[in-house]
């Protein structure tokens, strides 16, 4: 019993920070119906700026913040750069998700050119060998950090978006875009700033998973399938979905891992979703598309 | 003064089909205009291509409003000019509520005169007040309809431009929906009016286009249209051409048009 809550322990801890990537693909796909596979080499690129920053002893509290304001740029000026001329030029769907897998290609590549191939410690504040014991379980500082920060930003992300403006302007955006911009809504403004957010909780994620993790340029392509099917999981459209699916994969990661074996790891995860899918292909919480007639 | 001027616009559809083909027309400030005409003709197109919804059209010639260019602007920018479209499927932002719907329209306004506003509009449509929090999808058509001309108004238009206001409402609401309309162009609001309803539509409006196939082919007051014997004909469904003398005819009647 004892063993099962440390597994749920640390299920929960990874599942927060699939949680924030999950958003920040259901941000995107929600107002623009493309799935952003460059998402996780932002995120990437955001980590190796606090890596860097972190190396050369700036203060934590500065460079999390600059990283982070680093990548939610580095996402805007993809949209506005990529994305607008794409649309332009009547772009598909398709395209444009191509253009997203085209970019994660690129973002690659410039991680290796800058930062190398080999793999590089993270210096973090909080570390996963400070332990606490309470009562018979274990709580080691990273995780426990990783926790809070995952679910505090879920829980800021969500009051956002239902109660602001800006909020109300993003779903108005992604539900009617010609409405909206009938309505003089700044369609553009606002499809950047869920595009800067995005990657603002990607690499959030990515610095918090960097440590537990080897720091490498690829270091996010696991993080980031997870977080991407445990959004599916949730359904695309949800962003309870993303946070649920999220922790869900997490969990069930860390209890498959313990229970079944270490190799295992990685694929119960994915066969949970296959099966999920096939009784609900919208996901638990997607809403399926219904339009009256 | 003219506040709206359209010179000869083309808008093409697939850079081959066209929808507009030269049309011209001017609309005064403070009156009720509307177009008139078949399936087909344009009229929404016409909206749209003034709206800026329709990427790169007009492709040919010029639209002013308040003697300056608008074609070719974004559609953000057109309607931060002062224009307002409301459309044939109302536009309306379904998954939200009736009042998120309402506060999307106030969107960029933060002058004094909003909640009086605010107040105005209920007081058009008390039944907005009553299904504040319900979802804008739940609403019956004629609600819909109410809540898109409301979320309109609130923008304070110079020019509120309307898609078929009374598509889909009986009789009796269609009337109401049009009496608002009377009352809110009282309120420094020019409307352009779309309609296939003639008969509603020339009883409120001051002045009158009719389309066909792309072009403007008839323009007049009101009460021109309402008197021209092919507009009676054709339209509001009166003066039935009669049968020749043997009681058969030889051929179609050809419009003047």
């Amino acid at each position: 019993m004892v063993t099962f809550f440390q597994y749920l322990i640390s299920g929960l801890s990874a599942g927060s920070l699939y949680a924030l990537v999950a958003l920040g693909i259901v941000l995107i796909y929600r107002s623009t119906r493309i799935l952003n596979f460059a998402h996780g080499d932002k995120a990437t690129v955001g980590t190796f700026v606090a890596f860097t920053l972190l190396s050369r002893d700036l203060p934590f509290y500065l460079a999390l913040p600059i990283s982070l304001v680093f990548g939610a740029l580095l996402a805007m000026f993809f949209y506005f750069a990529i994305i607008v001329p794409a649309q332009r030029r009547d772009a598909t769907i398709l395209g444009q998700i191509t253009i997203t897998v085209g970019l994660s290609m690129v973002l690659q590549g410039a991680l290796l050119f800058f930062w190398g191939t080999e793999s590089q410690i993270m210096p973090f504040p909080l570390s996963d060998t400070r332990v606490w014991t309470v009562g018979p379980f274990y709580f080691n500082q990273l995780s426990i950090g990783t926790f809070l920060v995952g679910i505090t930003g879920s829980i800021l992300l969500y009051f956002l978006i239902q109660k602001t403006r800006l909020g109300l302007a993003m779903k108005a955006t992604s539900e009617n875009l010609a409405a909206a911009q009938t309505l003089g809504i700044p369609t553009r403004t606002v499809l950047a700033t869920s595009w800067g957010l995005a990657a603002l909780f990607g690499v959030l994620a990515g610095m918090f998973l960097a440590p537990a993790l080897i720091l490498d340029p690829f270091f996010m392509l696991e993080p980031f399938l997870k977080g991407f099917s445990g959004a599916i999981l949730g359904g695309l459209n949800s962003l309870v979905g993303a946070v649920v699916g999220g922790l869900i994969i997490g969990i069930v990661e860390n209890l498959s891992g313990g229970y079944i074996s270490l190799e295992f790891k990685n694929t119960v995860p994915f066969l949970i979703i296959i099966l999920v899918l096939l009784v609900r292909p919208e996901g638990l919480f997607g809403k399926e598309f219904k339009e009256r007639i | 003064m003219s506040l709206l001027k359209i010179t000869s616009i083309e808008t093409l559809y697939f850079d081959r089909i066209y929808a507009l083909q030269g049309i011209s027309l001017e609309i005064r400030e403070h009156e009720i205009f509307t177009v008139l005409g078949p399936n087909g003709a344009g009229k929404t197109t016409l909206l749209k291509t003034i709206a800026g919804l329709l990427k790169d059209q007009p492709k040919k010639g010029t639209i002013e409003f308040n003697g300056r260019r608008i074609s070719g602007m974004s559609p953000e920018r057109i309607s931060s000019r002062g224009i307002v479209y409301v459309p044939e499927d109302r536009g309306l932002f379904r998954e939200l509520s009736v009042w998120e719907n309402l506060e999307l329209g106030c969107w960029g306004r933060r002058d004094r005169e909003l909640k009086s506003d605010l107040e105005y509009v209920y007081s058009l449509f008390p039944i907005l007040a009553e299904r504040r929090d319900q979802q804008a999808d739940k609403l019956s058509g004629g609600e819909q309809q109410m809540l898109a001309i409301a979320r309109g108004i609130l923008r304070r238009p110079k020019l509120l431009m309307l898609d078929e206001p009374s598509l889909g409402l009986s009789p009796k609401l269609a009337r109401s929906v049009y009496d608002t309309l009377r009352a809110v162009s009282k309120r420094d609001m020019t409307i352009l009016l779309v309609e296939q309803n003639a008969k509603m539509a020339l009883d409120i409006c001051h002045y009158g286009y009719i389309m066909e196939a792309g072009r403007i082919v008839l323009k007049g007051t009101a009460q021109e249209l309402k008197e021209n014997d092919d507009v009676r004909e054709l339209y509001l469904g009166v003066d039935q051409e009669t049968s020749g003398e043997k009681g058969y005819r030889y051929y179609t009647k050809r419009r003047k048009w």
